[in-house]
């Protein structure tokens, strides 16, 4: 027999096959990336496709702001839009550890395969028009902004089990988003105005695990080369671990920590909830 | 088949249903039939699996609903009280689906798929989008999702719910022809449905259950007896002693004379028929028997006096 998780998964990819959500997404998405990628150097005077070193390092910050967005919220409604098709699988022989993996894997796909898309298409498009230098910079922003995207889609379930009402989930998950795009960074802003020079590293490397969005831009950069881009605490990582390797398996040890700990609490809390 | 002991299901401060037990043989049709909020949604999501209950036992099929949850749900086939369906597949996708996360070989698939239609008239649909699917028809492919891995039971909240008459009078009919193969739990507020599909009858009121019996029984002897109404002429003050002294009566009520007619009711001793008796009296007493009457209260009075007093009381 095929897996429950596999069938229930693949049921909510054809669900979201044609929801105009994620096709106005990877859409839009595959918009910005070819813009920013055209008129990337307007300032300097050209228009025109970069190679992929100098698109990568445009689309970091595009991605590290959209992917967490569309993740929050097609998880939210997903689950809480269609919440009454939970009552028909949990009826089913299969236990709700399955069926919530199922449902996240099912997400996870079109979230990751709306992500892929929307950077992928401009990829194409780019290495045509000007060939395919630096093209594994660009991989590798691809692949950690997808990393963002399951980090996200974690979340957006977590956050939907226990809002439970659609509305009270997508405040939640607008404010997810708000504090780490923008309140997380200037609150270790303010912490470290207050803190002494010898744990000032220790709380920059500590705060840059509290954030995946900054870890995947750190990680990014990382992989773009761009120390003079990486901020106060991806500075710190490289000069603590002194090498990109060390420092990448850092970064992406603290993304799995964010990968599994709000999907465990998903499981956990699915698994004791009244639907 | 189903055996339930002491169940009971708290939301916070408010218990749904409290220890709640009973039993289902194997075969049979039973009927939960309560008011709105009584308690039925509850008791049959917990023997589905749904939701764990707060205390108590149950168990199905010889397997313990909470301790071996997917051994029971292999073998209940549930329909929820709105059928909830992906509305943008198919019908025959969307019981496909079914099919395969309850376990049916590929190999059995077709031959259920066919089966499982064809009991709930499904036959020529197979192909449509169910959001394009009537009330009546939605229901249908619920209750065909509940039939399609041939569960030993099924159980079924408020199958008729929203239907037109005529969809309504075709599912009791399905769901008598399943009884016997399958073991049926099915719940309503539609008193007729009850005496017209279920052996047995469950009467559940604010989470506790105040009768069970056949429908038949329960109506015989939560009755208080039978009220005969009789209309004659003749010399009245004879009639109290002479009605009194009928062997089953049991109360004589008061006498109205109208242009020489009396008419006067008596009630007869639970479960006793007193009609031929009453007539052969009263012709050999020398009065003109015009009339008689039996009124036997029916489910619905029963159902109504036992929630009504649970709610007073």
């Amino acid at each position: 027999m095929k897996s429950a998780v596999l069938i229930i998964g693949w049921q909510e990819v054809v669900l979201h096959r044609r929801n105009r959500w994620v096709i106005s997404f990877s859409v839009l998405f595959a918009g910005l990336t070819l813009l920013v990628a055209y008129f990337g150097m307007i300032t300097s005077g050209y228009a025109g496709f970069q190679d992929f070193t100098r698109t990568s390092a445009s689309i970091i910050n595009l991605g590290g702001f959209l992917i967490p967005l569309f993740a929050l919220l097609l998880g939210v409604f997903s689950f809480l839009t269609h919440r009454e098709y939970l009552e028909i699988l949990v009826t089913q022989p299969v236990s709700r550890t399955r069926v919530l993996l199922g449902k996240y894997l099912g997400l996870l796909f079109t979230v990751v395969g709306a992500s892929a898309l929307g950077f992928g298409l401009p990829g194409v498009i780019i290495a045509l028009t000007i060939g395919t230098e630096g093209i594994f910079s660009y991989l590798a922003v691809i692949l950690y902004s997808c990393l963002l995207a399951v980090v996200f889609t974690g979340l957006s379930v977590l956050i939907s089990l226990l809002a439970r009402r659609r509305q009270v989930a997508l405040g939640i998950a607008l404010g997810v988003w708000v504090f780490f795009e923008l309140l997380y960074g200037v609150l270790m802003l303010a912490t470290t105005l207050y803190l002494s020079p010898n744990i000032l590293k220790t709380t920059l490397l500590v705060g840059l695990l509290g954030n995946p969005i900054d870890i995947s831009r750190v990680l990014s950069l990382l992989q773009v080369g761009g120390p003079h881009l990486f901020g106060p605490a991806g500075a710190t990582l490289m000069k603590l671990t002194g090498s990109t390797t060390l420092a990448s398996l850092y970064g992406l040890a603290g993304l799995m920590v964010w990968v599994v700990c709000p999907l465990a609490a998903a499981i956990f809390v699915f698994r004791r909830q009244d639907l | 088949m189903i055996q339930v002991e002491n169940l009971t299901k708290r939301y916070g401060r408010y218990t749904a249903i409290n220890d709640v037990s009973f039993e289902v043989e194997k075969g049979e049709i039973l009927g939960l039939l309560g008011p709105n909020g009584a308690g039925k949604t509850t008791t049959m999501r917990v023997l589905a699996g749904f939701f764990p209950a707060s205390e108590g036992r149950a168990r199905v099929a010889g397997y313990d609903v909470f301790e071996e949850p997917l051994e029971v749900k292999r073998r209940v086939g549930y329909l929820p009280e709105n059928p909830p369906l992906y509305t943008e597949m198919t019908v025959d996708s969307f019981l496909s689906f079914v099919a395969r996360i309850k376990g049916v070989p590929r190999s059995d698939l077709g031959e259920r798929l066919e089966y499982s239609k064809e009991c709930c008239g499904l036959s020529d649909n197979g192909g449509r989008l169910i959001k394009h699917l009537s009330k009546g028809y939605r229901q249908r492919v619920g209750l065909a999702q509940a039939l399609i891995h041939n569960p030993e039971v099924l159980i079924l909240d408020e199958p008729t719910i929203g239907l037109d008459p005529n969809q309504i009078s075709e599912v009791r009919e399905l769901i008598k022809s399943l009884g016997g193969d399958h073991t049926i739990i099915l719940s309503t507020h539609i008193l007729p449905e009850v005496s017209m599909t279920c052996g047995r009858v469950i009467i559940i009121n604010e989470g506790e259950i105040v009768a069970v019996d056949t429908p038949e029984n329960l109506t015989r002897q939560l009755s208080g007896g039978q009220r005969i109404e009789l209309e004659l002429a003749g010399r009245v003050d004879q009639l109290p002693t002479l009605l009194g002294g009928v062997s089953g009566v049991q109360t004589v009520g008061s006498l109205e004379e109208t242009n020489g007619r009396i008419r006067v009711w008596v009630e007869s001793v639970p479960g006793t028929e007193i009609r031929h008796l009453l007539a052969r009296t009263l012709v050999e007493s020398g009065f003109e028997l015009y009339q008689i009457h039996a009124e036997g209260r029916t489910l619905e009075e029963v159902f109504k006096e036992l929630t009504t007093k649970e709610a007073a009381a």
